[in-house]
């Protein structure tokens, strides 16, 4: 694990040759989230990491693109903001059509996909693994696609360290027909064992949700916690180190 | 000119007002002037048959070229601007070889014929961005003559110089082409073997051409599904041409 | 719009208690901690265009007829990303592609094929025939032949005369037709069964009279249920497409072992 504790680097560039994103600077960790009976809900927390230092304890990772649509982001912060960006931009231009046509979340998670791929066949990546939540036709669509293009679409799913501690929290728990209130039970107990296990993450979380009606981003709130639990009670000594 | 036309036809980007573009049209007479090709389809092959106009006994007789192979499953054949063929038929070659390398088939016959229509009305007056284009309409109408394999059959497409393709049973263009196309209205049918399409399509030159027939000014090529491309044998032409002959004095009292 | 409130999301939910931490905690110890995944942002150094995401494909031609399966767990490193991934694009009513790899090469790769196969049939109104797939993957793998698709195909069909067809792959265009394939994850295991019950090499009987579909599926399923015991990029579940003369393709899902 020693690489995870080293400093991002910021060398200046002593050529004239075009920088590249080579490696993540500014990062957020784990998104999560899991479908549920009419719609899709997401959860993040709020920080983003320099390196090891919790640098910006107020950071959106989960953003709406349109009322149907919502994206969360692990991974570089400026390439997420980048990625928003492209998608306001086709979301304009839409709107200039007044046709009334919006992306879905299908289309939207299709063309995050293209443009992740072609950004990799550039070397030049966009550093991110994006959630993409939304509903087409009445069905929830949860959709995830990272920074070579790997895309495909999930009942839940989690990114970043998740992938580690809350995807088994997931498999156990997750049932296609959950109501809204145990999705939300299920995201925020996986998101306080995050806050326990991930030393990328800060207990100041937000969650959103997507349906048929439309989609909101909660405002950031806390979780309680517990550290009275024997595990981490474990005195830690040089032989037997709590872990 | 300016009386029949107004104008109108000094430019290939201008319809007259009654939505002609003269251009186009005049280009179509040049293919009238061209000499005869007859083209018929059988279900065992086709048969394009050609006039050569030798004008001269000095000339070389096999280098005048009227009917050439595109691919080894289609002949091509033109009347009019002889010049404006060469490129079409090159075109057409590269297109066939290029299928072959993408697909690993022979190119269908209608699609040749779409592609050499493509290229045949992209005329006009391009500007700075269209150098390669042509200026004017091609002053060819070009039989292809092949079999398709997708679908087991002959096929015969003519091409023209507004860039529309037809495919037809049996057709012919060039001098005397409404001669020879009356005539196979009324001979052609489902049943005809590629023997007698030969003998046919021989008949019909001799009729249609100002010279007399012999094997030196007359060409017939036939493609099958298993030969591919294969002209007829000069021996071969002889007797068909002799059968031609037999069959005028038969008819004539 | 308001959030419903999670049942138990003070004093921690109900399905996360201490007394579930503690076995999770023995569980995972310091060795299994060492393993560093690859995709934790920051960890990353160099930026890798590739990742393997599994994926076992096998095709067996009859006389009439083509079996293909392909499984749909898609994996990263250690990790199952879904059990349910569309590895196979079905590009004609008697061609089907299948593909293993790296995932965001097929998926582009699928695509790609797609849209030509597409745009051939509307140039020349036919279904493009499987042997003018088979020539123009090996094309569009080659075109890239310097960033290559890390992507393991078997395109298999029905051919002119209607025997099953199948063409195998490598990532930069060479392809072969053969009467059954296997490539992928699970190749390695999946490939000697092969030669035993399908090419019957090595052995001294025969055959008893030709395939049929039903027992090429069979065979298709043990091959797939036997690789998933010790490859553990193979598992979920399978696609299996029928594809023979005179009938409309098939598809079916097989499932198997999860873990």
């Amino acid at each position: 694990m020693a690489a995870a504790a080293m400093a991002p680097k910021l060398s200046a560039s002593s050529s004239t040759a075009k920088e590249l994103t080579t490696h993540p600077i500014v990062t957020g960790s784990s998104v999560l989230a899991v479908k549920f009976a009419g719609g899709v809900m997401m959860a993040s927390d709020t920080l983003a990491s320099y390196g090891s230092m919790a640098r910006f304890p107020d950071v959106q990772r989960l953003r709406q693109v349109s009322d149907g649509v919502i994206i969360g982001a692990s991974g570089e912060m400026s390439d997420f903001d980048f990625a928003m960006r492209l998608l306001d931009e086709l979301r304009v231009e839409s709107e200039c059509a007044e046709d009334g046509a919006e992306l879905d979340a299908g289309e939207v998670h299709h063309y995050l996909t293209r443009v992740m791929y072609n950004r990799r066949n550039k070397f030049n990546p966009l550093w991110n693994q994006l959630v993409v939540a939304g509903t087409k036709d009445g069905k929830p669509v949860l959709g995830v696609v990272d920074q070579i293009g790997t895309a495909f679409e999930a009942d839940f799913t989690a990114t970043g360290f998740g992938k580690h501690m809350a995807v088994p929290q997931m498999r156990e728990h997750w049932r296609a027909d959950m109501t809204e209130g145990e999705a939300r039970e299920l995201l925020e107990g996986c998101m306080r064992v995050l806050f326990y296990r991930d030393c990328r993450t800060i207990n100041r979380m937000q969650i959103a949700k997507v349906t048929a009606t439309g989609s909101v981003v909660s405002p950031a709130y806390s979780l309680d916690t517990e550290w009275s639990l024997k595990s981490f009670k474990k005195e830690a000594s040089p032989e037997d180190g709590s872990w | 000119m300016y009386e029949n036309n107004s104008g109108y036809d000094r430019g290939v980007s201008t319809f007259s007002p009654e939505g002609r573009i003269f251009q186009v049209e005049y280009a179509m007479k040049a293919i009238e002037l061209g000499s005869c090709v007859v083209g018929v389809t059988t279900r065992e092959g086709i048969v394009l048959g050609v006039e050569k106009r030798i004008t001269s006994s000095l000339m070389e007789k096999d280098s005048v070229e009227k009917v050439v192979e595109i691919d080894s499953h289609v002949a091509a054949a033109s009347s009019g601007l002889t010049a404006d063929a060469r490129t079409l038929i090159e075109h057409a070659r590269v297109e066939c070889q290029n299928h072959r390398f993408t697909f690993d088939e022979p190119l269908r016959i209608e699609s040749l014929a779409q592609s050499i229509c493509d290229l045949m009305m992209s005329f006009g007056e391009g500007g700075e961005e269209n150098k390669s284009k042509m200026s004017r309409p091609f002053g060819v109408s070009v039989l292809l003559a092949g079999w398709d394999h997708r679908r087991g059959a002959p096929a015969l497409f003519c091409c023209d110089p507004s860039g529309t393709y037809v495919g037809y049973k049996a057709h012919a263009i060039g001098n005397g082409a409404d001669t020879a196309r009356s005539t196979l209205e009324e001979s052609w049918s489902e049943t005809l073997t590629l023997a007698e399409a030969e003998k046919e399509v021989a008949v019909i030159l001799r009729r249609t051409m100002e010279e007399s027939v012999s094997a030196d000014n007359v060409e017939i090529i036939r493609v099958t599904p298993t030969g591919g491309y294969a002209p007829v044998s000069e021996e071969e032409l002889k007797a068909l041409l002799e059968h031609a002959e037999a069959a005028a004095a038969a008819v004539a009292p | 719009m308001a959030f419903a409130a999670a049942a138990a999301s003070s004093g921690g939910p109900a399905f996360f208690s201490s007394a579930g931490a503690a076995p999770m905690a023995a569980d995972i110890g310091p060795a299994a901690a060492t393993v560093v995944p690859k995709s934790v942002g920051i960890k990353e150094h160099r930026f890798e265009p590739y990742d393997f995401n599994g994926g076992t494909v096998l095709a067996i031609g009859g006389k009439d007829f083509v079996v293909v399966a392909v499984d749909t767990r898609l994996s990263e490193d250690y990790h199952i990303l879904t059990r349910d991934v569309n590895r196979s694009v079905v590009l004609s009513p008697h061609c089907v592609l299948a593909t293993g790899g790296c995932h965001t090469d097929v998926t582009t790769l699928h695509k790609v094929i797609d849209m030509r196969v597409k745009d051939y049939k509307h140039d020349h109104e036919v279904d493009i025939e499987t042997h003018s797939v088979a020539q123009m993957l090996g094309n569009t793998l080659y075109g890239r032949r310097f960033f290559p698709y890390y992507a393991f195909n078997v395109l298999s069909g029905l051919d002119a005369e209607g025997k099953g067809a199948v063409y195998t792959y490598d990532a930069v265009g060479s392809f072969e037709r053969v009467p059954y394939a296997c490539q992928g994850a699970g190749q390695r295991l999946i490939i000697p069964y092969l030669d035993n019950v399908v090419g019957f090499k090595s052995r001294t009987d025969k055959p008893e009279g030709d395939l049929t579909p039903e027992a090429a599926v069979n065979i298709a399923k043990d091959a797939f249920i036997t690789a998933a015991e010790r490859q553990i990029r193979v598992g979920d579940s399978i696609r299996i497409f029928t594809i023979a003369r005179g009938v409309a393709m098939k598809e079916a899902r097989f499932a198997i072992r999860e873990d």
